[in-house]
């Protein structure tokens, strides 16, 4: 095996914009052997999972993976993703790869795409229900049938042994489905026999791009080179630079805990990791070791249609009203109960008020009157024309509610939009998001290769 | 007696995961990590109070002495996403923190 691997990432998610001066330094500077990049996340939450939506502007990932499959071919290297689409269902894969096809084809390249789907049966979600091999994630409830049976979509975080088997089938353009965010990263170096415990360490923090720089921004190249018993980090764009402080500090990003990273395959302790200050720019790491587990662990995520949303923005400045907005929110509340024929268990009705309450997530609030406040009628409904309906209803009553001693008789919203309500349209909540034990590393993933570009398109 | 606002460099919140929140605190230098670390005003017990939560909601609190950081994790009392979510990224949690008296 080679003694050492360069992998570039070149930005923190796939349709952000790969800057490209820092992909020509990068190429100049560093021998790279694996470009990777992240394509999505359950983050922005479980809408685009649920409708089949990208995350990311489709013009800007058509954008970035021109310039990332171009430089792939010219360096003759391998080009992986994970989570395709932002959701990483086969909806979302199947649309990356339209895009990829047109790229490949308006730039005379050519490459042997593997497709790595990791959509998930229910029937093996109930299997491991009824085997009591699941478990809840923070949900702090047990999965049940209904719960599935409500989902419409199901999706699992599988590992890199697809990759790598996906790899061993002669593929160099990996387009993966859901996956651990490590998956693209560490497929190559895994599969040549480097260290896992360093390997997914490194992974872990390329994902990000350069984010472990003490720029601290998602949005730029980052190489790691990967060594038999250490690794370093260094970005190629000269004003940013890889510290201790920076790279040690990114472990603690978006994970609650510090000390260890799951993947399927086992875990790996990076509170035993060393950090050491190479020059200016560059930090290496060493120390991060990997246990394995004898049978994976998979999270899987799923989503069910909730309902339909509309929504109305309005400001107040008036503080007779601001005073009162609790007792005139609980009237509207009553008002659309009443005289509304949508029945109750139909529709949602919240009015946000942002200047009190409305960002925190635990009734934190503010005792100060604010001058203005801003409130989001917030309506969600079976149909999209019934949260149109109590929407309406709702923002029409709130604007004319009337009190004792009221001295703004003309109305007590200001809109900033005709028309002044929104129909936002569908909303999904996770209905699962839990770990099914014990999975067999084939039994998810359906890996399908297909020859893409000048030797034109077909099933390989 | 100070607040935790003016002892600490960075106090950021963000999501890990759909079903947790990840409050970090930095510090820029090593006398002043040492004095909030010892000084217990960071425990379950406080912070479940400061954020009106079970205790059993405070999944987690690290200490990263090679970053001077303090790590605190919470349960989200709802998924991210969920009808009655506020803060889709979890970014504006951080806020109680600020006053913290160390």
């Amino acid at each position: 095996m080679q003694s050492e691997i360069t992998i570039l990432s070149p930005l923190g998610l796939l349709g952000y914009g790969v800057p490209e001066a820092s992909l020509e330094r990068a190429r100049g500077e560093f021998d790279i052997d694996v470009i990777a990049v992240d394509s999505g996340s359950m983050d922005p939450g479980p809408n685009y999972l649920g409708e089949g939506k990208f995350f990311a502007d489709e013009n800007m990932v058509e954008r970035d993976l021109e310039l990332l499959l171009t430089a792939a071919e010219e360096e003759g290297v391998p080009f992986l993703t994970s989570t395709a689409g932002g959701g990483g269902s086969g909806v979302h894969l199947e649309k990356l790869m339209t895009i990829v096809r047109r790229v490949l084809e308006e730039n005379d390249l050519s490459f042997t795409a593997g497709k790595i789907f990791t959509d998930v049966e229910k029937s093996l979600v109930r299997e491991k229900v009824r085997s009591g091999d699941v478990r809840e994630l923070g949900s702090k409830q047990e999965l049940g049938e209904e719960d599935i049976d409500r989902t419409s979509r199901i999706v699992a975080q599988v590992g890199a042994t697809p990759f790598i088997e996906t790899l061993e089938h002669g593929a160099d353009l990996v387009v993966g489905g859901r996956a651990s965010d490590l998956s693209p990263f560490s497929a190559v170096p895994l599969s040549e026999g480097f260290d896992p415990g360093l390997t997914y360490h490194l992974s872990k923090i390329l994902e990000c791009g350069a984010r472990a720089t003490t720029a601290s921004s998602g949005n730029d190249c980052l190489v790691g080179i990967l060594g038999q018993d250490h690794f370093e980090v260094v970005p190629p764009n000269p004003d940013r630079r890889c510290t201790v402080e920076s790279v040690a500090a990114h472990t603690l990003y978006e994970k609650s805990d510090p000390t260890e990273i799951k993947v399927p395959e086992g875990t790996v302790d990076i509170s035993t990791a060393e950090f050491e200050q190479v020059g200016d720019r560059r930090v290496r790491v060493t120390g991060s070791t990997f246990q394995p587990r004898e049978s994976h662990n998979v999270l899987v995520e799923g989503v069910t249609k909730r309902g339909y949303r509309s929504i109305t923005p309005a400001g107040i400045r008036d503080p007779q009203i601001i005073d009162r907005i609790e007792p005139l929110v609980d009237r509207t509340h009553r008002r659309v109960a009443e005289m509304s024929d949508v029945p109750g268990d139909a529709y949602n009705l919240t009015v946000r008020t942002y200047g009190i309450d409305a960002v925190s997530l635990m009734d934190d609030r503010t005792e100060a009157q604010p001058e203005e406040l801003g409130i989001i009628i917030d309506a969600v409904g079976d149909t999209q024309e019934i949260a149109d309906t109590i929407c309406g209803f709702a923002r029409s009553s709130l604007l004319h509610l009337t009190f004792d001693g009221r001295i703004n008789t003309g109305g007590n919203l200001a809109f900033p939009f005709s028309p002044s309500d929104v129909s936002v349209g569908p909303v999904y909540n996770l209905s699962i998001y839990h770990l099914l034990e014990h999975v067999d590393p084939d039994v998810i993933p359906d890996i399908q290769l297909e020859t893409v570009g000048r030797t034109d398109g077909g099933e390989a | 007696m100070a607040q935790l606002a003016e002892l600490a460099s960075q106090i950021r919140s963000k999501n890990a995961g759909p079903m947790h929140l990840t409050l970090d605190l930095f510090f820029d230098d090593r006398a002043t990590y040492e004095r909030v670390r010892r000084s217990n005003a960071i425990t379950r017990a406080s912070i479940a109070e400061l954020y009106g939560i079970p205790e059993g909601d405070v999944v987690g609190i690290y200490e990263m002495d090679r970053v001077m950081a303090i790590k605190i994790s919470l349960a989200r009392p709802v998924a991210a996403g969920d009808l009655d979510d506020s803060d889709i990224y979890g970014t504006q949690q951080h806020t109680p923190l600020l006053e913290l008296d160390v």
